[in-house]
């Protein structure tokens, strides 16, 4: 049984310090995964994040143990905030590089995080708008990451988060607007979640 | 301001489903009066909603930045006998370069060299395989393949005539090629890849950037290129093909074949290529592929495999009908109408699409030419070989052969039938023998029990009982069984057995979708809405498992129960088209289709989904004639067409017509006189058609058997106006709720207030129910004690849920929350959303709120203003209504508001601010 297994069924049965271990493997895994897969890219090609996170669920997460939907929930919450956290790192770096920052890196070095056809600065954007969003309203917040950064879809984000689909389709409308508006500068002082 | 963003948000999504932009303009001047920042705001919002589409849609990219070791391969080197001029295309394995060669003679090339990452000996070693064949080709609807071998790097290229053009799909779009001109362009395309077939070429990937277009003496030529290459660089559903190009949409999977998918590779033959022609036909239809690719983009590797090999698409016309507003830009290339598209392509080229993506190979055509053939017919009118579907010809011949042994079958008879097989000792023979038994006794279990299921919906319970017999014998699922018989008795008119079997199966198997659906409408019968409310959150926390005849059951209880909620109802509709798809014998599917559209028609005021529910009840008819309940859907779909038809001013001919039929349905229905399904539809056809005494009898059975629980006794007794008939239908159950109730309301008519509120208080100390709750309320609005009814309210909302719940108990929360004094009038009328239906709902509560402090002639014109928008709504079937009637009808009578005759005789009497203490007001 592969280590995630392990700890998704520790989750499952209740072991709430387990879920503090996921997180640092799956980042790894998906730090790992993203290099070697743009190793064989030349410039200017592109890799689907969520693709990645999908492979590094294949890799990670034995596909011989039968997988209860809540554990692979818990792995995609993991994965998501994960994803989020690769592309953002990686989008600092690449500002400071722009800046004049020295380049001392090696490993992901190479890679530059996109999000079309928004670009690099505006990934942060979306990072510091998302992070209101996630105080003032955490169910949509979740949503957004799991959707955009794992890759789920409303009805398997729905689930994750124990809502109707009809719900998340709503929170998501709503998040999308409410994100690209908070992005675009604050028009009105009393946007608030 | 602590409420701000809510209102925001709710008005966000009321808005954003109004399409109208004058109607939801008004809306917004409505809701936004005299906030100008909320309305910019929320202007904002939806801006970004409908005009920035694109924003989070695709997934966050990796890209590389940094230059690394430069191909070898550039413009000006030369690969073996060719000079490379400049690239021209990249697709998901490689890089196509326009390529000069100068020997034996000068001419332009395309050279296409592969990515590194395959072997390229074996490559090469295949592409040899196939080199005389592929030389053979001769088609001027084909790309000649010329030449192949390994660069200098080791990488495999292949070098093509050169095609300039643009893939076909975005050449139909661009020019608004009309469906006809499309199909004209795929019949070259089925030929051309025909030809390769007979050359004995398959390839493997067709799909539309492997189909050009270009323009010879202005007439557009069809190419087909890349033959050979699939099949040489072996391509196949891999992980690495998913996702190491996934960007570049490498071998997209939505062209992939079932037996493609599979990973083993080999076993791929011409019927592959006419699965991917099916593809691009239905592309070609509908201008998406019929597995979404932003569904494939966002599924992982298994899924995808699992979508491909098992997941029916819809219909090309189902798909169009639930495209939304894609539908308009899809019609506008295609230089049509949007419905006049949709036409256009329900039936035949259904049909001929289906036949094509069937999953089972053998099912499809045999080769490209029978396809375009296929197309040819549907251009020439000519009646197309694809229908009838091959599933409903499959079972409809099985039951043919087999009719005894359905009849007969039974659990011994079966494994005779294979203990005599296996006894031959013919072993190889007997195992398939066995296989086919196997066989014959799923699809028995399926015929049995979807007779079953209809004889439940019809609420003949020994007939169920009968069918569900066999179907045990046949080794039917016991826990399908189950629901199938309790249905039977909740159709049947025996509630609390039905209601006894559902609460025990729910008990057991808190996840069976098919027991909760069950037990959720069973509740919505006896009007237990607490019940149904939590019964019908659980129901939509459920994940849907994988496709099969059990689960289709499950599908379908579960979308008839959602009709009843009428959440989402397109999504509804299309989850049923798909269920008939699989099922095009189940009558019930249509019934419950029927019901879908109907609703859908209610919801949008739109006459045409009628026409569509009076033909799906048409079919269910059809296949279950003498079924009350495929009846009683058939009379539904035939009065609510009647009372639109009426409201739109439509032809008198044609409601005539309508009104003939409802007429004749009725009659029919009468043989049924008490089956409960009947009695609501034959309940509005008698309204309808003006017939009191029908009406008066039919509500005498609806109050017998209780339906929709105390509010619809409470209802009849209301509007009953001839008061000796009140008194008897009280005296009936006299200490039933309803009849306190109406009790407790004559009390307050009659000037005796104080009595009213006695009984009230006696109710409240005895019923803490919810629905109780809510008829008690009546009695405090109606008794001018607002004070006592935003307790009530309190107390109701303590047990209501508040989300997610099913669209009748939504309405009745924010009623409460408007009663409890939690939400104001506009409020309210923001948060039902701009239905008819449901603006009536809010009307109606406005209206007794008001009335329970109306006091001056202004004041109760309002409330009467408000009981009229609430009773003027056309769309029967919700008591509200009913009750607004009544209550206007007592208002103008004089003898509602309570003190009102009183204050014409004595003003003082009736001091602005008196509260709630009794008055017992009497009637002079």
């Amino acid at each position: 049984m592969s280590d995630v297994t392990r700890i998704l069924s520790q989750i499952e049965s209740g072991d709430s310090a387990a879920a503090e271990k996921l997180l640092p493997l799956v980042y790894e895994e998906l730090r790992k995964l993203a290099a070697a897969r743009l190793a064989q890219e030349k410039p200017g090609q592109t890799l689907q994040a969520t693709a990645l996170v999908h492979d590094a669920y294949l890799r990670l997460v034995d596909q011989k143990v039968p997988q209860q939907w809540d554990n692979q929930r818990h792995f995609f919450a993991a994965a998501a905030e994960a994803m989020r956290r690769i592309l953002i790192d990686r989008a600092r770096q690449r500002q400071s590089l722009k800046r004049g920052g020295s380049r001392n890196r090696v490993d992901l070095a190479d890679i530059e995080p996109a999000v079309l056809p928004l670009e690099c600065d505006d990934l942060l954007g979306l990072d510091e708008a998302l992070t209101r969003l996630e105080q003032q309203d955490p169910r949509k917040a979740q949503l957004v990451k799991l959707r955009f950064f794992a890759g789920l879809t409303t009805a398997q984000a729905a689930q994750a988060l124990g809502v109707s689909v009809a719900t998340a389709d709503n929170d998501w409308a709503y998040a999308r607007s409410w994100l690209r508006l908070e992005m675009g500068g604050s028009r009105d002082a009393s946007s608030r979640p | 301001m602590p409420n701000l963003q809510l209102d925001e948000e709710a008005i966000f999504h009321v808005a954003r489903l109004i399409t109208e932009p004058d109607v939801r303009s008004k809306y917004l001047d409505q809701i936004c009066t005299g906030d100008q920042p909320l309305r910019e705001r929320v202007e904002a919002l939806l801006q970004v909603h409908e005009q920035e589409r694109e924003f989070l849609k695709s997934a966050p990219q990796l890209a590389v930045t940094t230059d690394r070791p430069a191909l070898t391969e550039s413009p000006g080197k030369t690969i073996g006998r060719y000079k490379l001029l400049q690239q021209i295309g990249e697709g998901g394995f490689g890089v196509v370069y326009m390529a000069e060669q100068e020997r034996p003679i000068r001419r332009k090339v395309a050279l296409k060299i592969i990515k590194p990452g395959m072997d390229t000996r074996e490559v090469i070693a295949r592409f040899e395989s196939e080199r005389q064949a592929l030389a053979l080709m001769d088609h001027p609807n084909i790309a000649r393949v010329l030449d192949g071998g390994a660069t200098d790097s080791g990488r495999p290229y292949f070098v093509m005539e050169l095609v300039k053009g643009v893939p076909l799909t975005e050449y139909c779009d661009q020019n608004q090629l009309a469906t006809e001109e499309r199909l004209q362009l795929f019949i070259k395309v089925c030929q051309a890849v025909q030809h390769a077939h007979q050359k004995g070429i398959i390839h493997r990937d067709l799909k539309p950037s492997n189909i050009l277009v270009t323009l010879h003496d202005g007439q557009p030529v069809v190419k087909v290129i890349d033959f050979g290459v699939a099949k040489a660089i072996n391509q196949q559903l891999t992980e690495k093909t998913l996702f190491t190009s996934y960007g570049q949409m490498v071998g997209t999977p939505a062209y992939m074949s079932p037996e493609q998918a599979e990973m083993s590779g080999l076993d791929v033959d011409t019927r592959s290529d006419v699965y991917s022609l099916g593809v691009l036909l239905y592309e070609l239809l509908t201008g998406t592929t019929p597995l979404e690719s932003d569904r494939l983009r966002t599924a992982g590797y298994a899924e995808i495999q699992r979508l491909i090999r098992e997941e029916e698409p819809p219909k090309p016309s189902t798909r169009l009908s639930t495209s939304g507003e894609k539908l308009t830009s899809i019609a506008k290339h295609r230089g049509i109408a949007p419905d006049r598209l949709q036409r256009l392509i329900r039936g035949d080229l259904d049909w001929i699409v289906m036949k094509a993506l069937e999953k089972d190979r053998s099912r499809r055509y045999e080769m490209p030419n029978s396809l375009a053939d296929d197309v040819s017919r549907y251009l020439n009118h000519e009646t197309i070989l694809a229908r009838p579907v091959a599933t409903s010809y499959r079972v409809r011949k099985f039951v043919q052969r087999n009719k005894l042994l359905v009849g007969a079958v039974s659990a011994i008879a079966v494994s005779l039938l294979l203990g005599t097989v296996v006894s031959t000792g013919l072993a190889i023979h007997a195992s398939r023998k066995q296989r086919e038994l196997q066989s014959v006794l799923s699809l028995l279990r399926t015929e049995l029990l979807d007779r079953a299921l209809s004889d439940a919906f019809a609420g003949d319970i020994p007939a169920t009982e009968d069918s569900l017999k066999r179907a045990t014998d046949a080794q039917a699922s016991p826990d399908l069984i189950e629901v199938i018989r309790a249905l039977s008795l909740l159709y049947g008119g025996q509630l609390s057995d039905a209601l006894a079997i559902l609460d025990a199966a729910e008990k057991k198997r808190p996840d069976d979708r098919a027991v909760l659906a069950a037990a959720c409408w069973a509740h919505v019968y006896a009007g237990h809405s607490q019940e149904v409310s939590v019964l019908w959150e659980r129901l939509h926390r459920i994940e849907l498992p994988k496709s099969s005849v059990r689960n289709d059951y499950e599908r379908l209880l579960v979308a008839q129960t959602k009709v009843f909620g009428s959440i989402d109802l397109p999504k509804l509709v299309a989850e049923l088209d798909e269920i008939i798809i699989r099922h095009p014998r189940w009558g019930i599917a249509y019934a419950i289709r029927s019901e879908a559209k109907r609703e859908l028609a209610k919801d949008t005021r739109k006459i045409v989904y009628l026409d569509d529910a009076r033909s799906d009840s048409f079919f269910a008819e059809r296949y279950h004639p003498d079924n009350p309940f495929v009846l009683a859907t058939s009379l539904l779909a035939h009065t609510t067409s009647i009372e639109l038809a009426r409201h739109q001013n439509l032809s008198v001919d044609e409601i005539q017509e309508l009104e003939a039929r409802a007429a004749s349905i009725a009659k029919q229905l009468e043989r049924w006189p008490t089956y409960l399904q009947a009695s609501l539809p034959r309940l509005e056809f008698y309204r309808l058609s003006d017939h009191p005494e029908a009406l008066k009898m039919e509500c005498d059975r609806l109050l017998e058997k209780g339906f929709g629980g105390d509010q619809s006794r409470f209802a009849r007794i209301l509007t009953e106006e001839d008061a000796d008939y009140m008194r008897a239908a009280l005296a009936q159950s006299p200490e039933s709720l309803a009849g306190q109730t109406a009790n407790a309301i004559l009390d307050v008519i009659n000037g005796d207030t104080e009595a009213a509120l006695n009984t009230l208080e006696k109710m409240r100390r005895e019923n803490t129910n919810l629905n109780d709750r809510w008829l008690m309320l009546d009695i405090a609005l109606v008794a001018q004690q607002p004070n006592r009814a935003r307790a009530l309210a309190l107390e109701c909302l303590q047990q209501l849920p508040s989300r997610d719940c099913p669209a009748q108990v939504r309405n009745a929360l924010w009623m409460t929350q408007y009663y409890a004094g939690e939400i104001d009038e506009e409020k309210l009328l923001v948060k039902v959303g701009p239905c008819q239906i449901e603006q009536s709902v809010a009307h109606y509560a406005i209206g007794m709120r008001k009335l329970s402090t109306a006091r001056s002639a202004a004041e109760i014109a309002e409330v009467q203003r408000h009981l009229k928008l609430a009773a003027e709504c056309v769309i029967p079937g919700w008591w509200h209504t009913t009750f607004a009637k009544a209550y206007l009808k007592l208002i103008e009578d004089g003898r509602l508001p309570p003190g009102r005759i009183t204050k014409t005789e004595s003003s003082a009497a009736s001091p602005r601010n008196y509260g709630d203490q009794p008055q017992g007001y009497r009637q002079p």
